[in-house]
């Protein structure tokens, strides 16, 4: 054998000791194991139109202009109270995302989450370096012991006990608040510019609110989580996640869209088209095999016809009796409303 | 057949939560940590102090086009960060574990000795040294990605496998490989 067959067969072999991941699984903390949140759509870019909205099941309305909350023109819509906001940030930075848990939410994650970047998200709308993040969660969710045993060293954010390492300032602004301050990990901004947006940050009075109000969803499911992104009032997508157990729905409106082919149905008056799929998950990379489920895929997008897209998407588990029917997607739509005064002022700012 | 608008394909768009994350891809990446830190008991570690924190950020990552190669960068910088360099000493070998191979006379186990010995030797390597031949003879990385993973340029990269793998030759007995 020559030198990198050897070294080939030892890596292999060494592969083999390695632990039952079980145990790795076993000492995450227990929120990882029960808790799932709903898969996602990325809506993509094909037109940056100006911002439309539509109540579904009505005639069309006139395209919509973004507003400030006090402008809402919709009753019922679900908002989320911004608890913080940094002050201080550096030059260029504009805010891109904002995401908060519903009040109504059972899921046990970080409660809220905004993003700010120099340069303006790309097409698929995922967060391009360099980025500031502030993500606000409960203080039992404390990672202070895991951050400290990474090797992480004490700070002080305005008389409040903190932990940073090359790239998170995490701190508990309250007893039961912790608050994070994030940057690229492998492109991290300087520690003092870190600091001195932790030590910047202020309580917000602003609120996030949805461009979307669900009248009616299947047995069982509850609307969770708010995801709002975009470059400008002119460019945005705003999500709302709504998980249960293997299912998960989504139902988002924004001025992107990925087509699908699929059935041309009318949905409420406007062209729209389903598609049901399925994506094999049963290859881990290693020629595993790791799950005998496929994921089926319903996805129905319905064109409003004035700039912006309805799409709601289900996913479940083919191998399970809980499903989200074709029927159930259709009536999803039909009963959404979409606020013709959306609050997006706050993007690119 | 998918639709495709611009650049874009539907199967992209599919993000993965944290929980499913871990429900498909915890075995293979304990498995890469494994190799990587050459130790299985600080890969364990290694894999719980990450995920942890991948899990706080999850909605950031989960949004990367290669959520599962971010993890593994990672996995790679905290087994090379100063608190991990120390305990990636502690793998090292009495030098009498390696001595009792040499100077072995052959007989039929000599393969399954070698490729023990191969496996002792590479543990007393340099972590970076060590990480290096990793990520090619597991995860069949270029220099450039190497490079990427461990922060350094391609010539560093070369002169770590270079070294690493005269580190080896040296220490084999060299009537059991021809190298």
């Amino acid at each position: 054998m020559n030198i990198d067959d050897l070294v080939r067969d030892a890596v292999r072999r060494q592969e083999m000791l390695a632990v039952d991941p079980e145990h790795v699984r076993a000492a995450l903390p227990v929120r990882t194991t029960h808790r799932r949140r709903g898969r996602t759509v990325l809506v993509m870019a094909t037109a940056a139109a100006a911002i439309a909205a539509v109540t579904v099941p009505a005639v069309l309305q006139d395209p919509p202009v973004a507003s400030p909350p006090a402008a809402a023109a919709l009753a019922g819509l679900t908002t989320v109270p911004l608890r913080y906001e940094p002050t201080w940030l550096p030059g260029g930075m504009a805010e891109r995302e904002r995401a908060a848990l519903l009040p109504t939410s059972s899921l046990d994650m970080e409660a809220q989450h905004r993003t700010w970047t120099k340069s303006a998200l790309p097409d698929d709308l995922k967060t391009p370096d360099p980025f500031v993040t502030l993500t606000v969660t409960r203080a039992d969710h404390d990672p202070r012991e895991h951050l400290l045993a990474a090797g992480q060293h004490p700070v002080d954010i305005n008389g409040r006990p903190g932990w940073s390492d090359s790239h998170t300032v995490a701190w508990t602004i309250t007893d039961d608040t912790m608050l994070l301050v994030t940057s690229p990990e492998l492109a991290p901004l300087p520690d003092a510019d870190l600091l001195r947006i932790a030590r910047s940050v202020r309580p917000d009075h602003d609120r996030l609110r949805a461009a979307l109000r669900l009248d009616w969803l299947p047995a069982g499911f509850e609307a969770q989580r708010l995801d709002q992104r975009g470059n400008s009032p002119a460019e945005w997508q705003s999500r709302i996640d709504v998980p249960n157990g293997h299912r998960a729905l989504s139902v988002q409106i924004g001025t992107r869209v990925t087509r699908q082919p699929g059935e041309r149905l009318t949905v409420n008056g406007h062209p729209a088209t389903l598609s049901i799929g399925d994506d094999t998950d049963s290859d881990d990379g290693t020629g595993d095999v790791v799950s005998p489920n496929t994921v089926v895929d319903v996805t129905l997008t319905v064109d409003l016809e004035n700039g912006t897209y309805l799409t709601v998407r289900a996913t479940h588990l083919s191998n399970t009796t809980e499903t989200v029917s074709r029927a159930d997607v259709i009536k999803i739509a039909e009963n959404t409303v979409v606020d013709p005064h959306p609050y997006l002022d706050w993007l690119g700012r | 057949m998918r639709f495709r608008i611009g650049l874009f394909d539907l199967s992209q768009e599919l993000s993965v939560n944290f929980e499913e994350f871990v429900a498909t891809r915890l075995g293979a990446l304990v498995r890469y940590a494994t190799v990587v830190t050459w130790d299985a008991h600080l890969a364990e570690d290694i894999t719980q102090d990450v995920l942890v924190r991948a899990q706080a950020r999850w909605a950031r990552i989960e949004r990367l086009d290669a959520p599962e190669q971010y993890v593994k960068r990672m996995v790679v910088n905290e087994f090379l960060s100063w608190r991990r360099r120390r305990a990636a000493r502690l793998v090292l070998l009495p030098a009498e574990s390696i001595e009792e191979h040499t100077g072995h006379l052959a007989d039929g186990t000599d393969a399954v000795d070698d490729l023990d010995l191969v496996r002792r030797l590479i543990a007393r390597l340099p972590p970076k040294q060590r990480a290096a031949i990793a990520l090619r003879y597991y995860e069949d990385l270029t220099d450039e990605q190497i490079g990427e993973l461990l922060g350094c340029r391609t010539g560093t990269v070369r002169s770590y496998l270079s070294r690493g793998l005269a580190a080896l030759r040296e220490a084999l007995p060299s009537e059991r490989a021809s190298i």
